[in-house]
């Protein structure tokens, strides 16, 4: 498996914890997780073990964002390595969906 | 015994052993400088001897018993001869040697250099002086080593006279037009350097160029000024009349040069009268006179070439009994057009009276006497659509290259994986750029095709096809259908070309000179004047400056390129808000400004909202709006606001 998510669910917040690739092999598999997402109030995507993206995976984890937000749904990318956020702001996605989503990774 | 007392104290403290022979000396005092009294020489005790400088003179005293000699060394500007032979260091001397001082003093000197200009009408005198000093040696009192050195006494500046000058001059050949006075000046001048013209030749006098007077422009003189523009004239000329003179050239008196030589007058230019259509030339191309009646025109930058061109006059208004109106040349309307009807000019239009719910196209000026109410008036032909379409293709040429630069740079990302790419296409990432930090590139193209088509004309082939283009690969899903990046790359490169042929298209700037304008939109390459109330809920954009100096705007939208000057804007109760753009480094001046007020430059931004009193806006170097201006509080007391 290219990517492993782990989700953890406390308080209606629901952690999604990446572990590989994010990129046009493994997006199925990140939809699937967040459609099992029920009454969730928060939703946490931990990019900490991301080693790679793609236009695809950064294409479908925006359209997760823009889905979530239209449902009243608080979604954060949290732990953010410093190389994958280059990525995402070179893409402008901080920009259209608000800075303070995006949390880089402390080293 | 004052003296007495001091040495006493001075040999005490220095050594005991002198003390006797001090006072001693003393006793002896002027006759023996060293003060050494007769029975010295007997006195076995060591004793050094010592050497003095005193009034030009050397004076030795040789040692006692085992004491030692003295010695002398030469120091700055002097040189010190022992026996007749010049000392390099330091040297011991004695009684009986024959010493001299000899003071090297500098003598004063001068150079001079005459220049004399390639056309050989003026020479040029360049003096070096160089001060002469006189060194003197002040008095050493007695010691056992002494460096005599001599200190500078005196400056003298050299003495140049009229004469030497006068000499180099006739050895350079310079005869003619020679400045004694410019020559004394310098010869008196005590400082280092000086340069001055001391002959200057004598110009060709009395050469006339050819002339060209153009006599129409007189009738010109004669209308009201308010409602003359640039170079088109609202008189019309009938056949025959005479346009233009040519003043004949005069070739002029020969001149002289500095060295006697004759110069001769240069050859006056003769410039011909250029014409085009409707003029002819007679009296051997000296006269330009009217073969068509029209309106006289003066065109180009650099060759001015006159034409008439003809004139379509209609007498009364343009309403249901004329129909619409179109013309090749230029079109006079001595009374409105009305309602609903339309004027095409290849030329200008001038309408006496009033333009209401109208529409008015001219290639050249267009001038309303009274008001513009609800119409559209276009002036400079396709030159107008041509500068709105060159904004726009360079928004998008600065926009395509940054996303293409972005592309670029993520690729070359360690975490991005291009690998999706290679499999979809390369439009999958300019699809997700333009779905997020380029969002405004498709807005801007379905803009652009947009006035395209409402410009209602046959523009340039190009650009239609670049405007296609660039609506398939960029608007909708069009980017997904991109293969490789090199395509955007080919994008780039063809709106290039489009600003390369547009800027091209760009021609004269013509101006629109109107009393009143309401509910309006008018557009030209030039200036828009509004003469008398203002502009009320109007669209007026300018590729020149906008000038309502008397007059108010409220409400509409303003955009110029050079300058836009107001004498107010807004009203006071803050409702009628108008909207500023000001292209590249346009400028807005107003006596006052109300709140309310948007201005625009690029992506920048300010709402004005105080009351202004001689407002200034413009963009700075960084491209920000700043304003500056009195606000309405300064009057009761504080200060102004710098946005």
């Amino acid at each position: 498996m290219m990517l492993e998510i782990k989700t953890e669910i406390a308080n209606k917040v629901a952690t999604l914890h990446f572990d590989g690739f994010l990129d046009i092999s493994t997006v199925d598999l990140i939809q699937i997780s967040v459609s099992k997402l029920i009454d969730i109030h928060e939703v946490n995507f931990d990019f900490d073990k991301i080693t790679f993206v793609d236009s695809t995976g950064i294409g479908t984890i925006s359209k997760i964002l823009r889905k979530l937000n239209s449902e009243g749904v608080t979604a954060k990318i949290i732990n953010i390595p410093v190389g994958v956020f280059e990525v995402l702001e070179i893409l402008g996605l901080p920009e259209i969906f608000g800075e303070e989503i995006f949390q880089i990774k402390n080293c | 015994m004052a003296l007495e007392k001091d040495l006493t104290v001075e040999g005490q403290t220095r050594r005991g052993n002198f003390l006797k022979k001090l006072e001693v000396k003393d006793k002896v005092n002027s006759k023996n400088p060293f003060g050494r009294s007769a029975d010295q020489g007997t006195n076995n005790e060591a004793q050094n001897g010592s050497v003095m400088f005193s009034n030009g003179q050397v004076i030795v005293r040789n040692p006692q018993g085992l004491g030692k000699f003295p010695t002398i060394s030469q120091g700055t500007k002097v040189e010190v001869l022992i026996n007749g032979e010049k000392i390099t260091g330091i040297a011991f001397v004695k009684e009986g040697d024959h010493i001299e001082v000899q003071v090297v003093n500098t003598e004063p000197s001068f150079s001079l250099n005459l220049k004399i200009s390639k056309d050989r009408m003026k020479a040029s005198l360049f003096m070096r002086k160089k001060l002469g000093k006189r060194y003197e040696i002040e008095d050493i009192p007695p010691s056992l080593k002494i460096c005599i050195s001599a200190k500078c006494g005196q400056e003298i500046w050299p003495e140049v006279e009229l004469q030497q000058v006068l000499n180099l001059l006739h050895e350079n050949k310079v005869i003619f037009g020679i400045q004694e006075d410019a020559i004394q000046e310098a010869v008196a001048f005590q400082k280092k350097e000086i340069s001055i013209v001391v002959a200057v030749g004598q110009e060709p006098t009395g050469v006339q160029d050819s002339q060209i007077v153009y006599t129409y422009k007189k009738q010109v003189a004669n209308q009201d000024s308010r409602f003359q523009s640039g170079n088109v004239l609202l008189l019309s000329v009938a056949i025959d009349e005479i346009l233009a003179v040519k003043q004949p050239s005069v070739p002029g008196y020969p001149g002289t040069d500095v060295t006697g030589e004759t110069v001769p007058p240069r050859q006056p230019k003769d410039e011909p009268i250029l014409i085009k259509g409707g003029v002819r030339l007679i009296n051997d191309e000296t006269v330009a006179v009217a073969t068509i009646s029209g309106k006289p025109v003066l065109e180009g930058s650099f060759r001015k070439y006159l034409s008439v061109d003809p004139v379509y006059v209609v007498n009364g208004d343009v309403g249901i009994n004329t129909g619409n109106i179109s013309f090749i040349g230029n079109i006079l309307i001595t009374g409105s057009v009305l309602d609903g009807f339309s004027v095409d000019a290849g030329g200008s239009i001038e309408v006496w009276e009033n333009a209401m719910h109208a529409t008015l196209y001219a290639n050249r000026e267009v001038t309303i006497r009274k008001n513009a109410i609800s119409t559209r008036i276009q002036a400079g032909g396709l030159s107008v659509n041509y500068m709105q379409i060159l904004q726009m293709l360079r928004i998008l040429q600065s926009r395509l290259e940054s996303m293409f630069n972005a592309a670029t740079i993520l690729k070359s990302q360690p975490f991005f994986s291009t690998a999706d790419l290679k499999a979809k296409g390369e439009g999958q990432l300019v699809q997700l750029l333009i779905d997020f930090k380029y969002k405004d590139i498709p807005k801007i193209v379905t803009a652009f095709v947009q006035t395209l088509c409402e410009a209602n004309k046959v523009l340039d082939p190009l650009i239609s096809e670049v405007a296609t283009d660039l609506k398939d690969k960029l608007c909708n899903l069009g980017p997904l259908r991109i293969k490789e990046q090199v395509e955007v790359e080919m994008l780039i490169a063809n709106v290039q070309k489009a600003v390369a042929t547009v800027e091209s298209l760009i021609s004269t700037k013509v101006n629109i000179t109107v009393n009143y304008v309401q509910n309006s939109a008018i557009r030209t390459t030039g200036d828009i004047a509004v003469m008398g109330p203002g502009s009320i809920a109007s669209e007026l954009e300018a590729g020149g400056s906008i000038l309502i100096l008397s007059g108010k705007v409220r409400g509409g939208r303003l955009i110029a390129r050079d300058k836009i000057k107001i004498g107010e804007i807004g009203s006071p109760t803050g409702d009628s808000g108008v909207n500023i753009q000001l292209l590249d480094n346009c400028c807005l001046e107003a006596k006052f400004v109300h709140s309310g007020i948007k201005l625009e430059h690029g992506t920048e931004r300010l709402l004005i909202q105080e009351h202004y009193r001689d407002l200034r806006a413009w963009v700075n170097e960084s491209g920000q709006l700043k304003l500056e201006g009195v606000t309405k509080q300064l009057e009761r007391g504080s200060h102004g606001n710098d946005a």
